[in-house]
């Protein structure tokens, strides 16, 4: 996203609009764990207690939530499965920004052309 | 226990979730048998064809004197708020093209603006780091501007978006560049549950976009300068549902398909992407190569009705119109007749569907409809 012009939204977060760092085989090279998960260093360059201790509890949180996704992962199907219900969904619905549509015409579609519009003959004041 | 210890700890535990997301990743690849578009080819399916003059611009919205940043329609068809650099909202009727309300904002740096279920208020927040409420049926001043109704605080960084609750003019969500989605009561202006935030599984940078599922509106989805997306319950605000990963950028605007079941993303890595909230596969990368320059940004995002087309701004002020089911760029509303000159920042679908709005750092607001012969089947 853009920021806007003659100022820059500052997040609060240290790491704010910073994009993921790709190495050469497409794998993310993710900065030093330590960093990864938050934890900030006291001016002697000691880790806090407290820090390391909030960033283990919030990495178990991490691991059961995953742990959680690879069972669910098991039980969902393949993704043509959800392909085959996309595409029975989008093509049973009326679109009125479509050059064919199911069912009939609303009128009111057409209302952006004043009444002076006719899909029939293709004419149209704009 | 001792900061070495702790220090093992966080680096096991770290190997963990690392080696976690990889087992996932390889998984959620294994059921990836197909995307939307090999899957609709395999079906004798063919892109959609438009006519030269079948998408056309029949309005423009011309008052604002700056950059506009964000628009939403009500759900009553015919009205849009617009927000823009000028410090200003903007209320359309966009059958007309007459304003019926211009706001002056007590912040000029807005980012989002919202119209509420009935159309009476409307939302707007910004670097402020505040979403300020307007009741559009209060007097006003001499000079006739409108009084702020509501003032919801308690962002710590810019309010990047905003959506009221369908059907409920009494709750909304906000997104925030301090890493947190936020369903606020309005009655009382009170934070009613924060997603997100330190140490919780919500993101990890800015939020940029929301989208709240129009087929259940417990859910919604979040999208983030992490890359990635997220999806939430309402009634669960300490963690995110399901984190979608896929983008390589920023990850601009969100969007739920019209069944509820899947939702759109737009990222600066110049790819949209279409995910499916039950398996959580991602089923199509709509991108377009352009040579050797490197891709422009998505900005903002929408479907049409059925969800067959998926409208796409771009920061070089392209608008591709992509078939949905068969990838490809059918229509550039970028290179038609009487398009912006800028880039487009917004895009919103009218209600009944029948029209498109798209915003432009041009100034202007730009209303398509579909001016051709319609077949029916």
């Amino acid at each position: 996203m853009m920021a806007m012009e003659g100022q820059q939204p500052q997040s609060s977060s240290e790491n704010g609009r910073e994009s993921e760092d790709y190495g050469e085989e497409g794998r993310e090279k993710g900065p030093h764990p330590l960093a990864q998960a938050g934890t900030g260093s006291f001016p002697g360059g000691f880790i806090g207690k407290h820090r390391l201790q909030a960033a283990i509890t919030n990495l178990n949180n991490q691991i059961s939530i995953l742990q959680e996704e690879l069972k669910k992962v098991e039980t969902i199907g393949e993704s043509s499965t959800v392909c085959k219900d996309l595409i029975s969904s989008v093509e049973s619905t009326p679109d009125p920004l479509l050059p064919f549509t199911k069912g009939s015409v609303d009128a009111g579609w057409d209302r952006w052309f004043g009444g002076a519009h006719h899909s029939r003959n293709h004419k149209r004041w704009i | 226990m001792s900061v070495t210890e702790l220090k093992e700890r966080h680096l096991a535990a770290t190997e963990t979730v690392n080696s976690l997301r990889e087992r996932l990743k390889e998984r959620r690849l294994s059921l990836l048998d197909t995307d939307i578009a090999g899957y609709a080819r395999s079906q004798g399916r063919s892109p959609v064809t438009f006519g030269p003059t079948d998408l056309v611009c029949c309005r423009t919205l011309q008052g604002h004197a700056g950059k506009v940043y964000s628009l939403d329609w009500t759900s009553e068809k015919n009205r849009i708020v617009s927000a823009s650099q000028d410090g200003r909202l903007i209320v359309w009727n966009a059958l007309t093209s007459q304003k019926t309300h211009a706001i002056k904002l007590p912040c000029a740096w807005v980012m989002t603006c919202a119209f509420s279920p009935t159309g009476q208020s409307v939302a707007c927040g910004g670097l402020d780091s505040v979403c300020s409420l307007f009741n559009l049926n209060s007097p006003t001043d001499r000079d006739g501007n409108l009084a702020v109704s509501r003032m919801l605080s308690g962002h710590k960084g810019y309010v990047s978006s905003c959506q009221y609750v369908p059907d409920e003019d009494t709750h909304l969500i906000t997104g925030s560049g301090d890493q947190t989605c936020v369903l606020w009561d309005i009655t009382t202006g009170l934070r009613t549950s924060v997603f997100g935030g330190e140490f919780q599984s919500g993101h990890t940078a800015d939020v940029l976009s929301i989208s709240i599922n129009g087929s259940n509106s417990r859910m919604f989805v979040s999208g983030s300068c992490d890359s990635t997306a997220r999806l939430w319950d309402t009634r669960v605000a300490s963690r995110a549902v399901q984190t979608f990963h896929g983008h390589q950028g920023d990850v601009n605007t969100v969007k739920f398909f019209p069944d509820g079941n899947r939702f759109g993303t737009g990222s600066d890595d110049g790819t949209c992407r279409l995910f499916d909230i039950r398996t959580g596969h991602q089923l199509q990368v709509y991108h377009r190569q352009h040579g050797d320059n490197e891709a422009a940004h998505v900005t903002s995002i929408a479907f049409s009705m059925s969800g067959r087309l998926l409208f796409a701004g771009y920061t070089n002020g392209d608008c591709y119109v992509w078939d949905t089911l068969l990838a490809k760029v059918v229509l550039n509303l970028g290179s038609l007749q009487n398009t912006h000159e800028g880039r487009i920042s917004c895009l919103g679908l009218s209600a009944d569907g029948s029209a498109l709005c798209t915003g432009s750092w041009d100034t202007n607001l730009k209303i398509w409809a579909f001016g051709g012969y319609r077949r029916v089947n």
